[in-house]
């Protein structure tokens, strides 16, 4: 809202006066510098530069539209992003005062554009704040190469003035066609109905939706013989009878359904009726029910289901005629009435479909009435009861497929403790109801079924005695210890022995009421159990158990050992790494998964960093395959820090190695969301350009991606905030220390610091014009710093200057800017980089391509200034000489002869970033 | 009425008879009913990336190949062997009548006309997603299925199956913890690289593009379809095209269903959408996609969805509620959590193959009208991003409120004669 009145304001006064003195840049500085700040940061941002397109008026957004070249020549990307921004803001709700302006701006410059794809750029800018001018205007161009986008505008834009300008330049054109159909514009009809029957005639003239068409429609449908053909009439037709019932006349949409219904009669247009059937039901409602109970009787099956979809929708009402169908009905129709109406509700349904199946003699009717009764339940107040019923009294009657059936219904109906209505007495269910039973006390985790799984573990019925074992896996608990120790006693076959120590070990992993350690060790020691036991010894809490297995595996029987070994490598706590560390170099049977418990146990939190690396160097230099060093490499990339790396990129160059340890270096120096930010520093640079070499496979283009650009915002970012040797001999000091601006004063809200570097960021609560400048003053020095620019970017060095006013006058101005950028293309010699600002001109041609790093050096001694960037001098003047006959730019410098002054960045509203900033004062 | 045929017989028969475009179902066969040995089949169009993953599909025999490039289309026909035909025009391929199942694998802007069309031809569609380019797209594609009896199915999965990415489980037992109340209402699900999501921001298109001469062995105007013509340069196609805003949704629009359909499912969000979407990017492009700082989408009920691009928030739980928090790997703030689900009745049974549902002609897991929900979701991002603004939106009808702009991004032209 401010913004809006804010903008007619200044929009008002822009034409004609220049603004307040605070502000005297001109146009061209202007535009370049709103231009700078493209694309913005963030759509606040753009909400905040709106003050800045306004003080430029019309005639600055022309000039900025005027900017725009072909796309791919690229120059003019930051125009473009300004003229999106303009046209998607002036289209907004409650930005009204903005489009005309904006619309016609654009008008105007797409009358003065001569190449195709800038024309084609605006008009399809204009679709987002185009009104009655645009459409008035694009009437010229809806021929030749802008036909498309003018076209696509004014469909957008669709008034009827839109849809008139179409029409006029239709002749018959598809896509015009197509385009009055979309837009609905009746007015059209007319010439439409002249024309050819077409797919797009027939189809724009079904979107119309008027009566008058009918005669064109039935011809072309009569020509068709009702079936599909190239132009698609029938579907239009149907499309057409829709849009009149939608127009209010379902008399006459109704008329042609029916007709369709009457024509439309060979299986392969069975799609079609069932189109012709659901708007029937439109109008109709439950009355179609007649018809639906004839249509049902086709052999389609796809067509059956969508009679049945259109009646669904008038269940429960009509639920009597479907249910006396129902008792008439083939298996096959009767599940798919159960099927379809088993999800509605009412009575019925269960009375008359549903519970009369569940006792049917075809199971596939059974098992469709089984599914459908968990659909009719809604509030889990019948299944159990009614399943409950077949599973005890109707047994004979089941068969394999009902169980499964019944299984998966009671699976998503009952809980841990409603799963105890199904069969309050367990044995009065034959054994597929006992096994179905055990299944689900398994799924629910039921306690109270405990009983009846240890009862059932002994069974004859193999399905029961599985069930039976699985379900004592998560039905025991901790009280039912000491019977599974029992249990596992008497155990001879291998799957029981397992599945009974996987239950007990369930037990001791629960989060909380885990039985006594004691109930184990206590045993252990017992002839017969100490193999079957030793597997608990790594889930157990006690310290004992580490004592025990240590004393197993060197003291036990072969079979105890064996088994001793394959229960280490399941450990939970690392303080079994070095047992794990001699078995893997024992060279067992167990060596192999020694190897791996190793590795997962280094994952382990109670682990340091530091810890973990020593660990696998240890291991590493007991590897003997590659696989395994593979896997230690694997391992490593949890050690995320310096040393982690360095370890694995000794690896880089192992042929067989390179891979893994390639992925781990990568996984150690990027970013870990949630964990680390990543690794910083040049070796890390240096290690992670080989790595992005090595990386190979699926997706590794991406990886390589990732990576580069890590690279490029970290590894080269990182600005040393150290002297080199030789600058602190010279008597250099650092001015930035690389970690905050505690030497600098002024504006710390756009300087700010971020990984070693100054960066220069306008926020959207600042201006972007202030200035940062050294706390201290300096008279005569040597000032040495590194900037990075990016497009249009404009700073300056103020050197000799005070804290406030305009340095460029009340001191020196050394610009900085990215001169090559075509918005600059008019500037005067004494406003390109290096100059001193307005009194002498830089060289050209020693700046580096945008975005990378520049060094230059200002050296100030008495009235003699060199500057010189990247090597090279561009400017070494004396500033008596350069001024003897008056200022290169005519103005009154009054500062440029101070004898000293702070040194400082000053802001002119771009994106940037300084560095390695140190200064040697002269004597 | 009908006799009992063979259905090569049959076939022979009506190739023989029909010159012009005859579309049979195959359910003609027999007396309607499929028998379960009879294997289903399926043409693809689309086979230069994701395509070629179809092949293989549960096991439905591929009888036709599409694509505008003959090369991707020679490429597969050497590996399929004979029994396989090759089209450079869909719309040829459609007249077959010998096609089950339609797999749409080309880039989304030709998504909603070709399942459009392939059911209007009485076939069955298994789509890419996202669903639809558009929103308006999504709604005529709902329309057009239920209109026509077909079975729809999107190429995502994780609702129903497999370990979904930061999770570490399957969505199921997340479902029951959540329908059983436990974490309370409502609830904020954030989608980023904190919780094990990867919004693939490399899929950013180039601004600049030099025009390039078209490869003769693609046809542009082909891939193009409905999208604007635009110069050809090779970074606007083959898989790169998921940066342009004319084809696809960059990261967003890539990886997008599969990361917030399931959320929708385990939210009970199926059949409404969220009424507003606020966005933090920078400007964006008006042709190539670029990267985005967060979005936020929320529903009536308080619930909201946020995806975290910057990964700024580091402590992010994957899902919190008033009661409990989910962290990623199912870590929680609940006490006893594994036993606490197994208690629990499993969440609403689902068709999990798409040929179950093919052969009883009941909806799948994932179909055109949840499917159509979370790719709205998607898009009403895309919409949000574009303009440049945030947007409030209706669930009922299915637009945005108080901004004209946003709706005519709803049911964007489409370039020459294609309509949907």
């Amino acid at each position: 809202m401010k913004i809006k009145y804010i903008f007619t304001c200044l929009f008002a006064l822009s034409l004609t006066v220049s603004l307040s003195a605070q502000d005297n840049r001109t146009v061209e500085t202007k535009i370049a510098d709103l231009l700078a700040q493209l694309p913005a940061r963030s759509n606040e941002q753009v909400a905040s530069l709106i003050n800045q397109y306004s003080s430029l008026g019309e005639d600055g957004i022309a000039r900025i539209a005027a900017l725009i070249v072909p796309s791919s020549d690229g120059s003019d990307l930051q125009a473009r992003y300004a003229i999106s921004s303009l046209a998607r803001y002036a289209g907004a709700p409650g930005n009204g005062d903005f489009r005309a302006p904006v619309e016609s701006a654009l008008l105007a410059a797409l009358a003065k554009a001569s190449n195709a794809e800038v024309k084609d750029y605006f008009i399809r800018e204009l679709a987002f704040c185009g009104g009655d001018a645009t459409v008035t205007a694009l009437g010229a161009y809806l021929n030749g190469a802008t036909s498309d986008a003018a076209l696509s505008t004014l469909t957008t834009i669709g008034t009827d003035a839109a849809a008139r300008q179409i029409l006029a330049a239709t002749t018959d054109q598809p896509d015009f066609i197509k385009a009055l159909g979309e837009l609905k514009y009746k007015p059209a009809e007319e010439k439409l109905l002249s024309l050819q029957p077409s797919k797009q005639t027939l189809s724009a003239l079904a979107s119309i939706g008027s009566a008058k068409s009918l005669k064109y429609f039935q011809g072309a449908v009569k020509a068709a013989g009702y079936r599909p053909d190239a132009n698609n009439a029938v579907l239009s037709y149907l499309q057409y009878a829709t849009e009149l019932s939608r127009n209010g006349n379902q008399k006459l949409g109704d008329k042609i359904a029916k007709e369709a219904l009457k024509n439309c009669t060979s299986s392969d247009v069975l799609h079609y009726r069932s189109e012709a059937l659901e708007l029937l039901g439109q109008t109709q409602g439950f009355k179609l029910t007649p018809t639906l109970l004839k249509e049902i009787k086709s052999d389609d099956k796809a067509y059956r289901q969508s009679v049945l979809n259109i009646a669904k929708e008038y269940a429960p009402s009509t639920i009597g005629k479907w249910s006396s169908l129902f008792g008439k009905s083939t298996p096959e129709l009767q599940t798919e009435l159960l099927s379809t109406f088993g999800s509605t509700s009412g009575a019925g349904v269960l009375q008359y479909m549903i519970a009369p199946s569940l006792t049917s003699g075809d199971a596939s009717v059974r098992q469709a009435a089984i599914t459908a009764l968990s659909a009719y339940d809604k509030n889990n107040e019948i299944t159990i009861p009614y399943l409950s019923n077949l599973l005890i009294n109707k047994q004979d009657l089941l068969v394999d497929s009902d169980y499964k059936a019944i299984e998966q219904v009671l699976l998503n109906k009952v809980t841990d403790k409603t799963l105890l209505e199904v069969a309050p007495e367990p044995l009065e269910l034959n054994n597929d109801g006992r096994a179905m039973l055990l299944r689900l006390a398994a799924a629910r985790a039921t306690p109270a079924l405990f009983k009846f799984a240890q009862s059932s573990i002994s069974s004859q019925n193999a399905d029961v005695k599985a069930a039976a074992f699985a379900a004592l896996a998560k039905t025991a608990r901790a009280d039912n210890t000491a019977a599974l120790i029992t249990a596992l006693e008497k155990a001879s076959k291998p799957e029981e022995i397992s599945s009974l120590q996987n239950t007990l070990i369930n037990l001791y992993t629960a989060a909380d009421n885990v039985p006594a350690s004691s109930l184990v060790l206590d045993k252990i020691d017992a002839k017969g159990l100490t193999a079957k036991l030793v597997p608990l010894l790594p889930y157990l809490k006690s310290g004992d158990a580490q004592a025990k297995i240590a004393s197993i595996l060197q003291k036990g029987t072969n079979e105890e050992k064996d088994a001793a070994a394959k229960a280490l490598v399941n450990w939970q706590n690392p303080s079994v790494l070095s047992l794990l560390y001699n078995q893997y170099r024992s060279g067992s049977s167990s060596a192999e998964a020694s190897l791996g418990a190793y590795l997962r146990l280094l994952g382990s939190q109670s682990l340091t960093s530091d810890t973990k690396l020593i660990q696998l160097e240890q291991i590493m230099s007991a590897a003997k395959t590659t696989a395994d060093k593979s896997k230690i490499l694997q391992a490593a990339a949890q050690v995320k820090s310096l040393s982690g790396l360095l370890f694995v990129s000794k690896f880089l160059d192992d042929s067989d190695l390179s891979t893994p340890a390639a992925f781990s270096a990568m996984k150690i120096a990027l970013p870990t969301p949630g964990e680390s930010d990543g690794l910083k520093g040049d070796e890390v640079k240096s290690i992670l350009t080989t790595v992005k070499e090595k990386i190979s496979g699926e997706d590794s283009q991406y990886y390589k991606i990732d990576i580069q650009q890590y690279i490029d915002k970290v590894g080269s970012d990182a600005g040393t905030a150290t002297l080199s040797k030789a600058e602190a001999a010279d008597g250099f000091e650092l001015l930035f220390n690389g970690k905050d601006l505690d030497n600098w004063v002024g504006n710390k809200v756009t300087y700010t610091v971020e990984d070693g570097v100054i960066v220069v960021a306008p926020k959207k609560n600042d201006s972007g014009y202030g200035n940062l400048m050294t706390a201290k003053e300096y008279a005569n020095f040597v000032f040495r710093f590194e900037f990075q620019l990016t497009p249009a970017a404009n700073n300056g060095i103020g050197i000799r200057a005070p804290l406030n006013g305009d340095a460029a006058y009340s001191a020196m101005e050394i610009q900085i800017l990215d001169c090559e950028h075509p918005v600059y293309k008019d500037i005067k010699p004494y406003q390109h980089h290096g100059s001193i600002y307005g009194i002498v001109p830089a060289k050209h041609g020693a700046m580096k391509p945008v975005g990378e790093w520049n060094s230059e050096e200002i050296r100030a001694e008495g009235t003699r200034i060199k500057v010189t960037l990247n090597g090279k001098v561009i400017v070494d003047a004396d500033l008596k000489e350069a001024t003897k006959n008056g200022t290169a730019d005519h103005n009154n410098h009054p500062g440029l002869f101070n004898p000293s002054g702070h040194i400082g960045f000053l802001g002119h509203g771009s994106n940037l970033k300084f560095r390695n900033i140190r200064i040697k004062e002269l004597k | 009425m009908t006799e009992r045929h063979n259905r090569r017989d049959f076939l022979k028969k009506s190739l023989a008879v029909t010159a012009g475009i005859s579309i049979v179902p195959r359910f003609v066969l027999g007396r309607g009913y499929m028998a379960p040995s009879d294997q289903l089949t399926k043409a693809i169009i689309g086979v230069g990336g994701m395509g070629q993953g179809h092949i293989g599909y549960e096991g439905t025999r591929l009888v036709a190949i599409c694509d505008a490039d003959k090369k991707h289309l020679e490429n597969v026909l050497n590996r399929v062997g004979s029994g396989v035909q090759g089209y450079a025009d869909f719309r040829e391929l459609l007249l077959r009548t010998d096609v089950d199942i339609v797999h749409i694998a080309t880039p989304p802007h030709w998504h909603g006309i070709m399942s459009v069309m392939a059911a209007q031809a009485g076939k069955d569609v298994w789509c890419e997603k996202p669903m639809t380019r558009t929103i308006g797209e999504g709604k005529r594609v709902m329309e057009v299925i239920s209109a026509t009896g077909r079975m729809f199915r999107l190429n995502t999965w994780f609702r129903f199956k497999d370990n979904f990415y930061g999770l570490g489980t399957t969505v199921k037992p997340l479902k029951k913890v959540i329908e059983s109340g436990v974490l309370g209402w409502p609830l904020k699900v954030t989608i980023s690289g904190v919780t094990g999501f990867d919004w693939k921001f490399y899929w950013v298109g180039k601004t600049g593009l030099k025009p390039q001469p078209v490869p003769p062995e693609l046809d542009y105007e082909m891939w193009l379809g409905p999208a604007p013509k635009k110069p050809y340069n090779v970074h606007r196609t083959h898989g790169t095209f998921r940066g342009y805003w004319d084809y696809d949704g960059g990261g967003l629009g890539d990886m997008g269903q599969h990361y917030i359909d399931p959320v929708q499912y385990f939210l009970g969000k199926d059949n409404t959408s969220p009424v507003k979407v606020e966005i933090d990017a920078p400007q964006q492009h008006y042709d190539a996609i670029g990267t985005w700082r967060k979005i936020t989408y929320t529903y009536d009920d308080g619930c909201q969805i946020v995806l975290d691009g910057a990964n700024a928030d580091k402590d992010a739980a994957y899902i919190e509620g008033p009661k409990g928090k989910i962290y990623k790997g199912f870590r929680s703030t609940i006490p006893n959590l594994q036993q606490f689900i197994d208690s629990l009745p499993d969440p609403a049974p689902q068709i999990t193959l798409f040929s179950e549902s093919v052969k009883t002609r009941q909806k799948f897991a994932l179909n055109e009208v949840n499917g159509f929900r979370s790719a709205t979701i998607v898009n009403m991002g895309v919409v949000a991003l574009r303009l440049g603004r945030n947007l409030e939106f209706d669930p009922e009808k299915l637009e945005f409120v108080n901004d004209e702009e946003a709706n005519k991004l709803i049911n964007q032209p489409m370039r020459g004669e294609w309509k949907i």
